[in-house]
C-alpha cells in the first residue's frame, strides 16, 4: 500500500498574498515609499487577512483616520434648500402689518 | 360702567404718569365725592350701573324698536369704538411715548382692552391665527351684557361687536365689520366675535340665520380660504 502524504501540496499556513490577484497584490505595494493608509478593517498588507480594529496597533489604527478631514470617498454636497423668509408671528406684528392683512 | 370725558384730573396719574400697572380698582378709579363723580386713570368720567340698568336698557329698546334693537346697540358700539380709538391713541402715546403705529400689535391691543377689564366689561382673548386670511376672532369672557341677561338663547353682545368694528376700523383704516357668532347667552361658556370685511361678516350672519354654529362658521371660513 502506498502511503499518501496528508498534505499533498496543501499548505494551510500559506500566506494569503500567494492567492491574491495581481491587481490586489501590486495595489498594496508601497510604491512611493510611504506606508499606505488602510481603511479600518481591511486586509493587512502583509497577510491580506482582515485585522480586527481592536487588534490593530496604535500606529495602524491612527493611520486610518482621515486627519486632514478629507474623506476617502467624496461626500456629495447636499444642495441648500432655499427657505422663504419666516412670516412674522402674531407677537411680532405692528399695526401697519396688521392693516395690510385686511 | 359707562364712560365720558371728565374735567377732573386723576391725581395718582398726575403723580405717576409713567406707572403702567394701574388697573387695580384703587389705582384705576378716582372717586370725587365733592362732585359726585368717578374719574378713571385716563381722565374719563365713569358711571357705575347695576345689572338692572343693562336689562332696562336692552329690554326697553327691544320694546320700542323690536328686532332693530340689535342694530341700534351695534351702531352705538360702532361709534363708541371709533371715538375710543382716537382717545386711546392719545393716552397710549402719552403713556408710552410711542406712536401706536410703532408699537407691537399684541401689546397695543392688550393695552387698549385693560381699561375695559377694569371697568367690568370682561376679559378678552384675540385669536390671530387666521389673520392672513383677512379675518380674526375675539373671545370675550364674562361679558357684562351676557352675564346680566343669562341664557336667553341668542347673542346679546351687539354693543361689543360694534365696539370692535369701530375700534378696528379706525386703527386699521379699513371698513371692518364684526358679528358675535357665539354667546354666553346661548348657553356657551364664552362669547366669540368674528371681525373682518363686510362681505365676510354678512356671509357669517346669513349662515347663523340658517342655523350654523360658531364651529360651523369657523370651519366654513377656513375651508373656503383653502379652496380659493
Amino acid at each position: 500500500m502506498i502511503a499518501i502524504p496528508s498534505r499533498n501540496g496543501y499548505c494551510p499556513d500559506a500566506p494569503p498574498w500567494r492567492t491574491a490577484t495581481v491587481q490586489t497584490f501590486f495595489a498594496q505595494m508601497p510604491w512611493e515609499g510611504a506606508p499606505q493608509r488602510k481603511p479600518l478593517g481591511l486586509h493587512d498588507a502583509g497577510s491580506l487577512a482582515p485585522t480586527p480594529i481592536l487588534q490593530q496597533t496604535v500606529a495602524a489604527f491612527f493611520q486610518c483616520c482621515p486627519w486632514e478631514g478629507r474623506p476617502e470617498i467624496a461626500v456629495p454636497v447636499m444642495p441648500r434648500s432655499v427657505q422663504p423668509p419666516p412670516a412674522k408671528t402674531a407677537e411680532a406684528l405692528t399695526l401697519d402689518d396688521f392693516s395690510s392683512l385686511f | 360702567m359707562v364712560t365720558t370725558l371728565s374735567t377732573a384730573a386723576h391725581q395718582l396719574h398726575d403723580s405717576y404718569p409713567r406707572k403702567h400697572n394701574h388697573y387695580s380698582f384703587r389705582d384705576f378709579f378716582q372717586f370725587n365725592p365733592g362732585e359726585g363723580s368717578v374719574t378713571d386713570w385716563n381722565g374719563s368720567r365713569n358711571l357705575f350701573t347695576s345689572e338692572d340698568f343693562i336689562i332696562g336698557l336692552l329690554e326697553g329698546l327691544e320694546e320700542e324698536v323690536g328686532k332693530a334693537s340689535a342694530a341700534i346697540m351695534y351702531s352705538i358700539g360702532l361709534e363708541w369704538g371709533r371715538q375710543d380709538s382716537l382717545f386711546f391713541q392719545g393716552w397710549f402715546e402719552q403713556e408710552f411715548n410711542m406712536s401706536v403705529r410703532q408699537a407691537n400689535l399684541m401689546f397695543l391691543l392688550e393695552t387698549w382692552w385693560w381699561p375695559f377689564t377694569s371697568q367690568g366689561w370682561g376679559r378678552w382673548e384675540v385669536d390671530m391665527s387666521d389673520r392672513k386670511q383677512g379675518f380674526m376672532f375675539i373671545n370675550v369672557f364674562d361679558s357684562a351684557m351676557a352675564r346680566t341677561l343669562g341664557d336667553v338663547g341668542k347673542p346679546v353682545c351687539h354693543i361689543y361687536a360694534g365696539l370692535f368694528a369701530g375700534f378696528f376700523t379706525e386703527m386699521v383704516r379699513k371698513q371692518l365689520s364684526c358679528i358675535e357668532i357665539q354667546c354666553y347667552s346661548m348657553g356657551e361658556t364664552y362669547c366669540k366675535f368674528l371681525l373682518g370685511g363686510k362681505e365676510r361678516i354678512d356671509a357669517a350672519a346669513f349662515w347663523m340665520n340658517e342655523g350654523a354654529t360658531a364651529r360651523d362658521i369657523q370651519k366654513r371660513l377656513r375651508s373656503e380660504e383653502g379652496v380659493s
